[in-house]
């Protein structure tokens, strides 16, 4: 029996055919359609409105709260001015991820985190001899995200007390809508312009009829998370457990994967003085880099479609996003594996996220993808791109 | 540049015997002991005017003949004491069941309570003596690193296994058998007189919280028959002039071999540059620069105290808050105006003297403490060391330590600062005292509790506990004082480890200090760093 979020009574009433996923216990809508396309669409040039309530979300407080988040995340949060969010990952402390999340900052000694797993022992252990306190503040917090071009004008119309506009991306601001109050993030999960709400569970039927409401000249689409899953793999957003196992769920060793082989290298940012978990074991990796790497793909489509072609198909590819490990290969000999891989409608191009050995994750590398027809393996060119894959210039301005 | 090749934190034995051995070896050592003497939990200080009282240890028949060796102890003033008596269980209505040194004495006597048992004895003494003898050679030797996998690793790893087999290896299997059980089980197997596994069982309870029925009991019996006589029981052995006779002696080889001992000089904290210890700050605001920081004080206060948990990591933390520290044990110090009117006290009290009836008595102590209250009715274990140097007390006068089990740090209910608590303690222990020895109670001129608080605040033994960590076969070997962390280093480069809370563990044997200077020695970065020193 999955539980219920606080949006159920409006999300279970349009989810007619009942396609549900289990996300952290919670009953989490794949699509409200019978396919996702609409939503997907509602994403890239409307708005679409998730319920991300099931993410675990945990509030950090106290004098010492700044130095807490710092040395729990490998990002450099005790820079994080107030009213802002950062994304980060944090590890274990040999280095190897743990989870990611948002990291806000409601106040000079306030934060809030979010992740996808529960974490409040492991952060409570970090805490251990500094003047913080952690909460899990999860069933007290529930959260939708209005994501799409449209999503800003929805808003601004909506909000009062905070000046939507000028939110800067990853900024946050407090406000209202109608008389319930609300915590802003400009942060998201599809890599275009969109904001994330919090909101007390009480509230949450009223944000969303308000929500709806203000949406309906602007295209708003509840979605589920066959459309995030799109959307994700184009923005080049990474799912844990799918794109990285968790330190803490990795049967073996070499399962589990540092910030810099998942391509967030760029998270870690250790300072002189600064001590964060995992610090010294990454500090050694920056000196001697592993030999994997994270890369995008771009998949030959033509040469998929060929393939297809040539025993009697049309492309028999996936319309949703796919989590299978997919080989890769170069000249023959396999260098790495694809973890999520799907056809991007914007784009129309297959991509995917993989793991390669660093020698063939440059850009421009060309390395080939197995694919499966009629039972029978071939290999299709790819070539190794920055990602994101789709990166509107709407979601920074 | 470093001031010291080595600041030692803490004067406790083990802390001295690690200088020691480092002075040795042409190190610049300095030795800081919070207190205004040395030794620790081995002191021995004027409790009673006139008096000299072993605060918290007694016995130091467990104290590593190699060291006395290496160190030249006896000729610094170390003497030993073995006491005619072993042992003298007090049975009840001034009754009581001695064990001597000498074997056939001992036969004799048990023979009285049990002729079967008396027949066996000389089994079980050889027995003991036995596994004893191959549990050495794994308390001897540094802990294997089990997740080494190189050849020399596990080379390490084999030499004391081998060493071990060439003791027997029957004798190997047995002990594996025999270490798990209980000290209840094990005694079930070789005796029927109450009495006698009553006595025996009293070992299985040091540095446990638990009674005789407790996992783990058999290894701690076997853990104190590592002394170097073997009588089927524990060790007995004393010091002349009081256990910190010992510390001193250790005291007088460091400072002989160069190094300095600073007394009343409390260390606030490690100093840290980078992940990197490189020396200590005082209470007065000293900083004192070392190549390397070794540390006596137990684990948690060396990680939460000394170098703060936000500069470790939440993994190793966890550990280290997981590691079991509860003190058990009370001490109570009597002064007498004489001998408790027992036949042949001054022998029959020579050794140690137990109020342990039987296995249910001390099962039944155990079982308050379980539930953090202290025993109604405590075991107890008395020493009466003006009964090996007089001179510890005024003539005429003799002095008695008991200890008292259990007497549980965290109570359930009420506060050790509470007098109550206090007085309720020392009246069931002396109640108690004075069933099994009547007339003890009239000889009774002054008296000073210590509880496992007193013990904490006074010689710095987190929770009380005198095994900076019970000895339990979870806190043991490459497990001790966590796992990962068996071999005197930390997750703090140049930050080492000596104390009871690491292997061997606890009790006053200089194991821990012994091996923790072997392998500060073996330290090939640190070598290396010494070296660079040596030619400027």
């Amino acid at each position: 029996m999955l539980l219920e979020t606080p949006f159920h009574r409006r999300t279970g009433a349009l989810c007619h055919h009942r396609r549900w996923r289990n996300w952290s216990g919670y009953a989490a809508a794949l699509s409200y359609e019978p396919s996702h396309e609409y939503e997907y669409y509602a994403v890239r040039s409307a708005a679409a409105l998730f319920d991300i309530s099931p993410l675990r979300k945990y509030e950090i407080t106290g004098p010492d709260a700044a130095a807490l988040v710092d040395r729990i995340v490998t990002r450099h949060a005790a820079d994080c001015p107030e009213g802002r969010v950062l994304y980060s990952p944090w590890c274990d402390e040999a280095g190897k991820l743990i989870d990611d999340g948002t990291v806000q900052r409601l106040g000079a000694d306030a934060f809030r985190i979010t992740a996808a797993d529960p974490s409040l022992r492991w952060f409570q252990d970090c805490a251990l001899g500094m003047d913080a306190r952690v909460r899990d503040v999860s069933l007290e917090l529930a959260a939708l995200a209005l994501q799409g071009p449209t999503s800003r004008d929805i808003l601004a119309g909506l909000v009062t007390g905070a000046d939507i506009a000028s939110v800067p991306y990853f900024g946050l601001a407090e406000g209202n809508v109608g008389s319930v109050p609300v915590t802003i993030t400009r942060t998201g999960y599809t890599g275009d312009l969109g904001y994330e709400i919090w909101v007390r569970p009480e509230h949450a039927l009223a944000l969303w009829d308000a929500l709806m409401e203000a949406g309906r000249g602007y295209g708003i689409a509840p979605a589920g998370l066959d459309a995030l899953d799109v959307a994700r793999i184009e923005a080049g957003l990474l799912l844990k457990e799918v794109d990285y196992v968790s330190a803490w769920t990795a049967l073996i060793e070499s399962r589990k994967s540092s910030p810099y082989e998942a391509g967030l290298g760029w998270a870690v940012q250790p300072r002189p003085g600064r001590d964060f978990v995992g610090g010294k074991a990454l500090e050694g990796e920056a000196a001697q880099p592993s030999k994997w790497a994270f890369a995008g793909l771009e998949v030959d489509w033509p040469r998929i479609e060929r393939r297809f072609a040539s025993v009697g198909l049309p492309p028999l590819v996936a319309g949703r996003a796919s989590r299978e490990p997919v080989p890769i290969f170069a000249a023959g000999t396999q260098v790495g594996f694809v973890t999520s891989s799907t056809f991007s409608p914007i784009l129309k191009k297959y991509i995917a996220l993989a793991t390669l050995q660093r020698d063939f994750a440059r850009p421009g590398d060309r390395v080939d993808f197995e694919l499966t027809v009629e039972f029978v393996r071939h290999e299709v060119p790819a070539t190794v791109v920055k990602t994101p894959f789709f990166d509107p210039a709407r979601k920074r301005n | 540049m470093s001031a010291y090749d080595a600041v030692v934190v803490g004067a406790g034995h083990n802390a001295l015997v690690a200088a020691a051995l480092l002075a040795r070896e042409g190190w610049e050592v300095l030795v800081l002991e919070r207190r205004g003497v040395v030794g620790g939990a081995a002191a021995t200080e004027e409790v009673f005017p006139g008096c000299r009282v072993n605060l918290a240890a007694q016995d130091a028949g467990l104290f590593r003949r190699e060291i006395v060796a290496d160190l030249g102890l006896e000729a610094r003033g170390l003497e030993w004491v073995h006491p005619p008596a072993v042992a003298t269980s007090l049975t009840g209505g001034g009754d009581a069941l001695t064990l001597w040194r000498n074997p056939g004495r001992t036969r004799d006597e048990i023979a009285h309570h049990g002729p079967a048992d008396a027949a066996r004895f000389p089994d079980w003494a050889d027995y003991l003596r036995s596994m004893a003898r191959v549990l050495r050679v794994a308390l001897d030797h540094a802990p294997p690193v089990l997740q080494d996998a190189s050849a020399r690793g596990r080379l390490r790893l084999l030499r004391p296994l081998l060493r071990a087999g060439r003791v027997g290896k029957r004798t190997v299997v047995e002990l594996l058998r025999v270490l798990p059980m209980s000290a209840r089980d094990l005694l079930d197997d070789w005796f029927a007189g109450e009495a006698l596994k009553g006595m025996l069982g009293t070992t299985g309870l040091l540095g446990a919280r638990q009674g005789p029925s407790a996992m783990g009991g058999a290894f701690r019996m076997v853990y104190h028959a590592t002394g170097t006589e073997a009588c089927g029981f524990r060790s007995s052995v004393f010091v002349k002039g009081g256990v910190g006779v010992l510390s001193e002696a250790l005291e007088a080889a460091a400072r002989s071999h160069g190094a300095e001992v600073r007394t009343d000089a409390e260390v606030e904290s490690i100093l840290m540059e980078d992940g990197v210890a490189t020396g200590v700050l005082l209470a007065g605001g000293e900083e004192i620069r070392a190549s390397c920081v070794v540390s006596g004080v137990d684990p948690r206060r060396t990680f939460f105290g000394l170098v703060g948990a936000p500069r470790l990591g939440p993994e190793f933390n966890r550990k280290v808050t997981n590691i079991r520290l509860s003190g058990t044990t009370a001490s109570l110090h009597l002064l007498l105006d004489g001998l408790p009117p027992l036949p042949d006290a001054a022998e029959r009290l020579s050794g140690h003297t137990l109020v342990a009836p039987d296995l249910e008595y001390l099962e039944r102590a155990g079982d308050d403490a379980k539930y953090g209250r202290c025993s109604a009715r405590p075991h107890l274990d008395m020493v009466v060391p003006t009964l090996h140097d007089p001179t510890l007390a005024p003539e005429g006068r003799h002095l008695a330590s008991i200890q008292i089990r259990y007497a549980p740090w965290r109570l359930r209910s009420g506060s050790w600062e509470d007098g109550a608590i206090r007085d309720a303690l020392r009246s069931s222990a002396l109640d108690v005292l004075e069933e099994f020895l009547p007339g003890l109670r009239a000889r009774i001129v002054d008296h000073r509790l210590l509880t496992p608080v007193d013990f904490e605040t006074e010689l710095g033994l987190t929770g009380g506990d005198e095994y900076h960590g019970q000895m339990g076969l979870d806190q043991l070997l490459f497990m001790r004082p966590v796992p990962g962390w068996g071999r005197y280093r930390t997750p703090v480069e140049r930050l080492f480890l000596c104390g009871s809370g690491t292997h061997p563990g606890g009790g006053v044997t200089g194991g821990a200090g012994r091996l923790a200077a072997r392998e500060i020695l073996r330290d090939r970065k640190l070598g290396a760093r010494l070296g660079g020193r040596d030619q400027t």
